[in-house]
């Protein structure tokens, strides 16, 4: 099955002021969503999946949970209504997402959970997977698919230090001061400029397959047919913190937030039970104009990827911004054409 | 009545590793909350006045809030149950909001965060200039349409750090508008291009719009409610506060300490106002004795109110052992207290 599914980002909120951008959505920014209408815009779309966030990177949760800040209002609600609809439907597969390598709120209340320079990368912080986070994510996982044992869960941001986690040069921090004596064999030195570049690849690969496994193994002993998705994302084909790596060969779904020539690369590197994804509306940052591009469409329909697209609205209104329509009308008529 | 608080603060929670410190609460760390046990852990204390905070200092609420994340669980029926008990034990009732640091947004609106200020406050303390302060007031209103409370404490009622006093303006996206119509000129590019005076100026002018919006806000809502604000002062006579209209109008002066500080808000109160004092708190590097419960008789005898607060290892509220001293001397003090 080739998988269609463009969302409406609920992470991110839109402002025109001063200019156009967008920041992490407010807890109260989707509490009213109407839910039939999320799903009909998916639906119209041409979508064969449905997707809604369980947690957002900010670091709250729209379903009722013991663990982490919930939406305000009626906000939690909002996933145990989606994911009813949507299995009553039961013609499309239901994902959902959580964030692994930053949650805003534990970020800025946990401050020493932060690999160190990595503010420099994403002004919110990118958080140690050494830290006592990947124990309380996977607490969060369980909890979530416990209650709704969804059929892809995708795993945004999972990286190291930077969103560019391949360049990331290792930071000694109290967190990594176990870990890398064990993976690295000796003491971990008080500069990262005493950190070889070889080093700090092994390490980061290893840390990174150590949550991985964590990870993986919660999302299989509870939901075992629950499919996985990871987005790195990958900037390059071939990242050395990449190949061969454990996270690349168990996946469900090898992830491209791009339709460049990463996805050749997954396409090389897939084994039989993976799909490959191509993102073809997104990336919306500097200096990335056309990495997401739905007039490519079909060069990776041939080659038999997958298809995602996010686009983002203004709160309370999730419908996208106009400048997404070109782009939405493009995927639309590719959705159609597409078996 | 003389004032008699002693609360456990819900906004952080102790951690021993690697060495004793207090670290901001989780959202989950409390919501098992035992509603009686807190009650009964001020009154046993001989506390007079029942406090719980509305909204910590994280950024998540206690209560049913439209506005703000809640705690999760059944987190946000905290305040609501503790409310209802403390109103039948007819104490006075208090509730706690921040108004300069929100953890979740300063970390999610970075362009609101005062620039510099994560130098003095790792979590960053948000501008009063920007739209936070018309959410604060918005969560305000929310909160004390639902719980009138007796007092209602803003805590960190600060610009730039928690020494406002010495915090030197920056220039920033928000500060541009309110610098032209404060000073009179353009906001320049850099700091070092505004003056000392400038700067003065502009803060105090800045925290009093600040603090009437609030005020109204607060007085609209539900009039009845008094008014507390802390900053904290660090020293006497401030010339960011003197004479500001915060310490004309509040109905509570607080003294985040137990020294000199005292004194120069007895000197500064007006008939409508008490003064209160900090006697167990202030945990922080180089702030032994400042809140210190053996000076309480000297407070006393001069008519202030009495605040406390303790820290445990949630998910327990039981403080840590680090306070039982203070605590006994404090315990013994409110019983001699009318």
């Amino acid at each position: 099955m080739t998988r269609k599914l463009v969302v409406t980002d609920l992470n991110w909120s839109l402002f025109h002021e001063p200019t156009w951008h967008g920041l992490p959505s407010d807890p109260k920014d989707w509490v009213d969503i109407d839910v039939d209408e999320y799903i009909r815009f998916q639906k119209e779309v041409g979508n064969n999946c449905l997707f809604l966030q369980g947690t957002m990177f900010t670091g709250y949760a729209i379903y009722p949970s013991k663990l982490t800040p919930l939406a305000p209002g009626k906000g939690s609600t909002i996933f145990p209504r989606f994911y009813e609809k949507a299995r009553a439907d039961g013609s499309m597969e239901i994902w959902s997402y959580m964030c692994v390598g930053c949650d805003v709120f534990v970020a800025g209340s946990r401050q020493d959970w932060i690999i160190p320079t990595s503010r420099q990368y994403l002004e919110e912080g990118l958080i140690g997977p050494e830290t006592p986070w990947t124990e309380q994510l996977c607490e969060r996982i369980y909890e979530f698919l416990s209650l709704y044992p969804v059929d892809v869960m995708m795993f945004d941001w999972f990286t190291y230090g930077s969103l560019c986690p391949d360049k990331f040069h290792v930071q000694p921090a109290w967190f990594v001061e176990k870990p890398f004596k064990e993976i690295i064999g000796r003491k971990m030195p008080k500069t990262a400029e005493k950190i070889t570049p070889e080093e700090s690849l092994i390490y980061k690969r290893e840390v990174l397959a150590r949550q991985f496994n964590a990870i993986y193994n919660t999302v299989k002993q509870v939901s075992p047919k629950t499919k996985l998705c990871f987005n790195v994302p990958y900037w390059e084909a071939k990242e050395a913190l990449w190949e061969d790596h454990v996270m690349m060969e168990k996946t469900d779904i090898l992830f491209a937030e791009s339709s460049d020539d990463v996805v050749n690369w997954l396409l090389e590197k897939r084994k039989p039970h993976q799909d490959v994804m191509t993102t073809v509306i997104g990336r919306p940052g500097v200096g990335d104009e056309g990495v997401c591009d739905p007039n490519t469409w079909r060069k990776w329909y041939d080659k038999g990827c997958s298809f995602y697209g996010y686009v983002w609205g203004m709160p309370p209104n999730f419908l996208p911004d106009t400048r997404f329509e070109n782009d939405l009308k493009i995927m639309k008529q590719a959705f159609r054409e597409m078996k | 009545m003389t004032r008699k608080i002693c609360t456990p603060d819900l906004n952080w929670t102790v951690v021993n590793e690697p060495t004793w410190h207090g670290i901001p609460s989780d959202p989950k760390d409390y919501i098992d909350l035992d509603i009686d046990e807190f009650i009964n852990a001020q009154t046993d204390m001989g506390a007079n006045c029942l406090s719980m905070i509305a909204v910590s200092f994280t950024g998540y609420a206690f209560y049913p809030s439209k506005l703000v994340p809640l705690a999760p669980g059944n987190g946000s029926t905290i305040y609501p149950r503790f409310y209802e008990k403390a109103r039948e034990k007819g104490l006075e009732v208090w509730a706690y909001m921040m108004f300069g640091c929100d953890v979740f947004m300063t970390n999610a609106r970075q362009d609101w965060n005062i620039p510099t200020s994560r130098q003095y406050l790792e979590e960053g303390l948000l501008g009063p200039e920007t739209p936070w302060t018309d959410q604060f007031c918005e969560r305000l209103a929310e909160f004390l349409s639902m719980y009138p409370v007796d007092v209602m404490i803003i805590d960190w009622f600060v610009y730039g750090s928690l020494q406002p006093n010495n915090f030197h303006v920056q220039p920033a996206w928000f500060v541009e508008k309110p610098f032209l119509e404060i000073i009179g000129r353009p906001m320049p590019k850099t700091a070092e291009e505004i003056t000392p005076e400038e700067s003065l100026k502009y803060k105090r002018e800045i925290m009093a719009r600040a603090f009437n919006k609030i005020y109204d806000t607060a007085k609209k809502t539900s009039p009845k409610t008094k008014l507390c604000f802390n900053v904290p002062y660090w020293e006497a006579n401030e010339a960011m506060w003197e004479d500001h209209v915060m310490m004309e109008k509040s109905d509570i002066l607080m003294a985040e300490s137990s020294d000199h500080v005292v004194s120069w808000l007895l000197e500064k109160k007006k008939p409508h106002q008490t003064v209160m004092t900090t006697i167990i708190g202030r945990p922080g590097d180089g702030d032994e004795g400042v809140c210190d419960p053996n000076t309480w008789r000297k407070w006393y005898e001069k008519g202030c109110d009495f605040s406390a607060y303790t820290w445990g290892s949630a998910p327990s509220i039981v403080p840590d052992e680090k306070f039982i001293n203070d605590m006994e001397i404090t315990r013994q003090a409110y019983k001699e207290i009318i």
